[in-house]
Formats: structure tokens, C-alpha cells, sequence
């Protein structure tokens, strides 16, 4: 047991102080009455500039539309490879297409062996 | 009466009222009213009389509500009146006992007679225990009634007596210890 609560024990909690009936009130109510005047600050009206004021919102707006920039590039880009493979299906050239591109090409045969062997 | 739970008003709201011209008297009513009963024991536990409770009091209220403007409101508004009930007290007891400065081990205070206090209904017991705490030094007074009577947090008492907590729980245990002498015969 701590000395704390060994005088506890002892001494206990009890308030042995009284005050006089409905002081209390009493004393909020003269109080209250007898309030010096005070004087209060004066607040000067706060003048926010323009740009400070909007600056927020403007650079939403610019970062919202790097953004939408961005995705759009992204989305053109995406398109074009797209129609790239799009004459290939898969990206990959059939026999046939590659038959044929040969037959027209001006390409030789060495030409066409060098160049697929980036041997120039 | 703990300080940290006392207030059931809304700070930031009461506070922005406080400064407002037009409501200021009226939230001025709800912390005089919130804050009469625990203030008034704390002091009254401090200077033993009524009348000297009630004058202190009186001008904690009225400090208060002339330096509003000053109040930042960086700690709560009840911690900011305790401070200025613990302050007035301190230097009531000071001027009282005829020292400038109250420190945790000053103990100059005059006794005060209880007999003749018609506001004072305690048993011998509870005379014998206003006897002990007399013959502590104020301030380490303060710090045991605001600790054992109001049950303060010592951070809260750290911000209303600008001591520090180590410093305080220091304080309080030697304070425990001399009450506890006080009563040895009873142990």
C-alpha cells in the first residue's frame, strides 16, 4: 500500500468547507451584472488578392488537365500501335503475306538476307 | 472536479463567441457558470476562507473577461482560469505572507484559525488535516489539493503552474509524505 493510499484511508476525500445558501447563483448573477466594459479588438477586414485566392483551383485545373493530356497521348498512342498489328491480326506475317510482299518488293536477295541479319 | 472533463461546452465555438462583440456576454455566462463551482474550492481550498475565496474569485472572472483578446487559445479555456485562480491565490498567500516570490518549499504562510470560520463544518479529523497542509508551503499546497482533492492530471497541473511534471510528482510525493507524518499516530 503507497502512502497515498494509506492517507486515504485516514483522511479521506471529504470537503469540510461550506459556502452560504444559493452563493452560487448569487455569485453568477452579481457578476454577470457588474461586468466591466470591454473593449474589443478590431479586426481589420482580411483583403485575399485574386490570384491567391484562385491560385488553388488553377492549379487543379492545370494539373487536371496535364492529366487528361497525358491520357489522351496515351490512348493515341495505344490506337496507332493497334492499327499497326491490325494488318497482321497478331503482329505475326502469314506465308502467304510474306510471299507476296517479296514478289513485289525491290528488295534482292541479298538485300532482303542482309537486311534480316542486320548484316549491311 | 477534473479539469479535463469539466467542460462540456464546445471550445472553439465558445472561444470564437468570447471575441465576437455581440455574443460575447452570453458565452461569458456559460464558462462563469461551468466554471464558478470547481474554481471557488480550488481557491477556497487554497485560503481556507470564504470571504477570501469569494473575492479571488470574483477578480479571476473579471481578468478573464477583460484579457479574452490576449487568450490564443493555445491550451483550454479552463486550464487558462485555473492559471489565473492559481496565480491571484498564490499572490494573495504572498502578499499575506509578506514574501515576494511563492516557490514549492516556501513555507512562510500565517495559520489560519478555523475555529471562528462559520463556513467551516469539519470534524477534528478534518482541522488536524488543515493544520498539516498549513504547515506545507503554499505552492506544494496547491499542487497536493489540485492532485488529491480535484484529481488534476499532472500534465493539466504542468500547464496551470508552469512546473514541470517531474518537478510536480516530486512535490506531491514529499507533500504525502509530510501529510503522512502528520498523522503517524493514526497509521
Amino acid at each position: 500500500m503507497t502512502d497515498e493510499e494509506k492517507l486515504k484511508g485516514i483522511i479521506g476525500k471529504e470537503n469540510p468547507f461550506k459556502v452560504p445558501d444559493g452563493y452560487f447563483e448569487d455569485f453568477q448573477q452579481r457578476l454577470m451584472s457588474s461586468l466591466p466594459e470591454r473593449s474589443f479588438a478590431q479586426k481589420k477586414p482580411v483583403r485575399i488578392p485574386i490570384w491567391r485566392n484562385t491560385r488553388t483551383w488553377v492549379s487543379a485545373a492545370a494539373v487536371f488537365a496535364g492529366v487528361i493530356v497525358m491520357v489522351a497521348a496515351l490512348h493515341r498512342a495505344d490506337n496507332l500501335r493497334d492499327a499497326a498489328y491490325a494488318s497482321t491480326d497478331d503482329g505475326i506475317f502469314t506465308e502467304e503475306e510474306m510471299s507476296e510482299y517479296l514478289a513485289t518488293s525491290v528488295f534482292d536477295d541479298y538485300t532482303l538476307y542482309s537486311y534480316l541479319t542486320n548484316d549491311e | 472536479m477534473k479539469i479535463a472533463h469539466s467542460m462540456a461546452l464546445n471550445e472553439e465555438l465558445l472561444l470564437k463567441q468570447l471575441k465576437d462583440p455581440r455574443k460575447a456576454h452570453e458565452a461569458f455566462g456559460a464558462v462563469v457558470k461551468e466554471y464558478t463551482e470547481p474554481l471557488y474550492w480550488h481557491l477556497r481550498r487554497m485560503v481556507l476562507d470564504h470571504d477570501d475565496a469569494n473575492d479571488l474569485l470574483q477578480n479571476t472572472f473579471i481578468k478573464a473577461w477583460t484579457n479574452i483578446d490576449g487568450f490564443q487559445g493555445n491550451s483550454k479555456i479552463s486550464t487558462w482560469l485555473y492559471r489565473i485562480a492559481t496565480n491571484e491565490a498564490l499572490t494573495f498567500l504572498n502578499r499575506q505572507s509578506g514574501t515576494d516570490v511563492v516557490s514549492l518549499d516556501n513555507d512562510d504562510a500565517p495559520p489560519v484559525n478555523l475555529e471562528a470560520d462559520e463556513y467551516f463544518d469539519g470534524d477534528d479529523l478534518q482541522r488536524r488535516l488543515q493544520e498539516a497542509l498549513q504547515s506545507l508551503p503554499p505552492k506544494q499546497r496547491t499542487v497536493f489539493n489540485m492532485k488529491y482533492f480535484d484529481e488534476m492530471k499532472y500534465e493539466d497541473m504542468s500547464e496551470v503552474l508552469g512546473t514541470s511534471v517531474g518537478a510536480l510528482k516530486a512535490s506531491y510525493h514529499l507533500a504525502v509524505q509530510k501529510i503522512s507524518a502528520f498523522f503517524q499516530d493514526d497509521i
